[in-house]
């Protein structure tokens, strides 16, 4: 409801809607971007096309429930096309097509002290088997919080690709990220 | 959780995005369920520890290496047109024109977007614009001005929900449960008719007939007989009930707007929704009380039912209305 409010004034003209989506997301984004490419400036500056682009066709969008979904499914698009715009320049072609790489790196995932030693290497190797688009699936459902309809939208994939990447993916991940810590019973 | 053969309980619970989220909002977030859920599971609590262990586990570290205020400065600057400004008022047929051309964008929008992927209908109106929006299931929502409801079509046999802010009158057919969403609190229903008004910081609901229940998004709810109101005064739900005379009615169905002791600028925002006008009032006249009526359809019969109890003159300017003492 209040995306919905927020997203109206925008339509209107209201500059200040615009500073508030930023405002609210810009570090969200700027992560999603981030595991797609290191290159700040490519980051940078397709984050500032993007609001721009949503200021100058404001009379002409459509609505949305979800900001931070509309936000997330712009940056991919312009950023992989990007990415693969230089790619083909350079003729740097990855192997999974033109399709930009997403990458979670160890670096990227908070790990407590208990994981640490026994698993980093193990945790590492498995979120290098995982596909980029498993990782990606994971990052939106885990860190976005997103559910399955808004990753499908996001990635342009169906539901039930949306489920298996996820539960593949998770499957994979368990046997690294499970140490028996007891959180519930301390609430009882 | 579907897919129960493929799963098992752990793997459900950790792909489960209820699950997540009360995990990551560090137990906070729909925690009722939830401790009821381990209450119930106490024989898997290994199985739910792990999937707490996995989904906090899996968090993923924030960079924050962009300077946020340098790139906004960037964007302030790449999007100095387009921001809106107060018209100036302009002769009455060229307004005309602008809102025939607005009136005929609207529709247009309004087909293209229910032509669109996700099945989101979204209709709005203007000032001094009526709409009689018609829901699949044969319901119906009239819109005052300034109103906008949102519903998705697609899902709408399976979810009646309806999100809405501004004025609009409900008419619900029979069927499974009716949900008007509100930013301030969920009317739910199951056939009836009601008015919803989230104008003005205000949230009131009234109900013509059946039953409406009203729940606040501090989560008090009341239930409506017909003539009934309910109205969040300082943040609390309160019904005021039929009494058992004539009720409360909902008055603008008829063109009708009535006040209790509320301030005259109260009163104005009103009326500069129904008729496209600016009031301009003299200092400290914004503080006078208001009780009363004005109609809507004839200008200067609002006027004059508004400001001739205040012992107040109004002037028509165009589109500018003066009020003097």
């Amino acid at each position: 409801m209040d995306d919905l409010m927020l997203w109206g004034r925008l339509r209107k003209g209201d500059h200040g809607a615009l500073r508030e989506m930023y405002t609210d997301h810009v570090v969200n984004l700027e992560n999603y971007a981030r595991k797609f490419t290191s290159d700040n400036v490519l980051i940078e500056d397709t984050i500032h096309d993007i609001f721009v682009q949503i200021w100058n066709q404001k009379e002409r969008l459509g609505n949305t429930d979800s900001i931070i979904k509309y936000l997330c499914v712009t940056l991919r698009r312009e950023i992989i096309r990007r990415i693969s715009k230089a790619q083909k320049v350079t003729e740097l072609k990855n192997q999974e097509g033109l399709d930009a790489d997403f990458s979670i790196s160890i670096e990227d995932i908070l790990i407590s002290e208990e994981t640490k030693d026994d698993h980093h290497k193990k945790l590492k190797k498995a979120l290098d088997t995982l596909s980029s688009r498993q990782r990606e699936a994971i990052y939106l459902r885990y860190y976005e919080e997103m559910d399955y309809e808004e990753i499908c939208e996001i990635m342009e994939i169906n539901y039930q690709s949306v489920r298996n990447l996820i539960s593949k993916g998770v499957t994979d991940l368990r046997k690294y990220l499970t140490p028996a810590i007891f959180f519930v019973t301390m609430f009882f | 959780m579907e897919n129960k053969d493929l799963h098992d309980f752990k793997q459900e619970l950790i792909e489960n995005e209820a699950f997540i989220r009360w995990v990551k909002s560090d137990f906070v977030y729909d925690n009722e369920h939830w401790s009821q859920f381990v209450d119930d599971n106490m024989d898997q609590m290994d199985d739910i520890n792990a999937a707490i262990g996995f989904v906090r586990n899996l968090s993923f570290v924030e960079i924050d290496e962009i300077d946020k205020d340098k790139l906004w400065q960037r964007i302030d600057a790449s999007t100095e047109f387009g921001r809106s400004i107060v018209l100036k008022p302009k002769e009455r047929s060229i307004m005309k024109y602008i809102i025939g051309i607005a009136a005929a964008a609207c529709l247009i929008f309004m087909f293209v977007y229910r032509l669109g992927f996700s099945g989101i209908t979204d209709v709005q109106t203007g000032i001094a614009q009526y709409m009689t929006e018609k829901l699949p299931d044969g319901s119906s929502v009239r819109m005052n001005a300034n109103t906008q409801i949102k519903y998705n079509l697609r899902k709408w046999d399976t979810n009646r929900e309806i999100s809405l802010s501004g004025l609009a009158f409900f008419e619900v057919s029979k069927g499974s449960k009716f949900t008007v969403i509100t930013d301030k609190g969920v009317v739910t229903v199951l056939g009836t008719s009601f008015s919803v008004d989230t104008r003005n910081d205000n949230f009131e609901v009234v109900c013509k007939t059946g039953k409406v229940s009203v729940k606040s998004s501090e989560s008090t709810e009341v239930v409506l007989n017909p003539g009934d109101m309910a109205r969040l005064n300082s943040g609390k739900l309160q019904l005021e009930s039929n009494d058992g005379g004539n009720g409360h009615q909902i008055h603008w169905l008829e063109g009708m707007y009535t006040f209790e002791n509320k301030t005259i600028s109260e009163v104005i925002v009103e009326l500069e929704s129904q008729y496209d006008i600016h009031v301009k009032l003299e200092k400290e006249m914004d503080k006078l009380q208001y009780t009363g009526f004005f109609k809507k359809g004839n200008l200067e019969e609002a006027l004059k039912s508004i400001f001739w109890p205040l012992q107040l003159q109004y002037r028509i300017e165009g589109k500018n209305v003066y009020i003097t003492k």
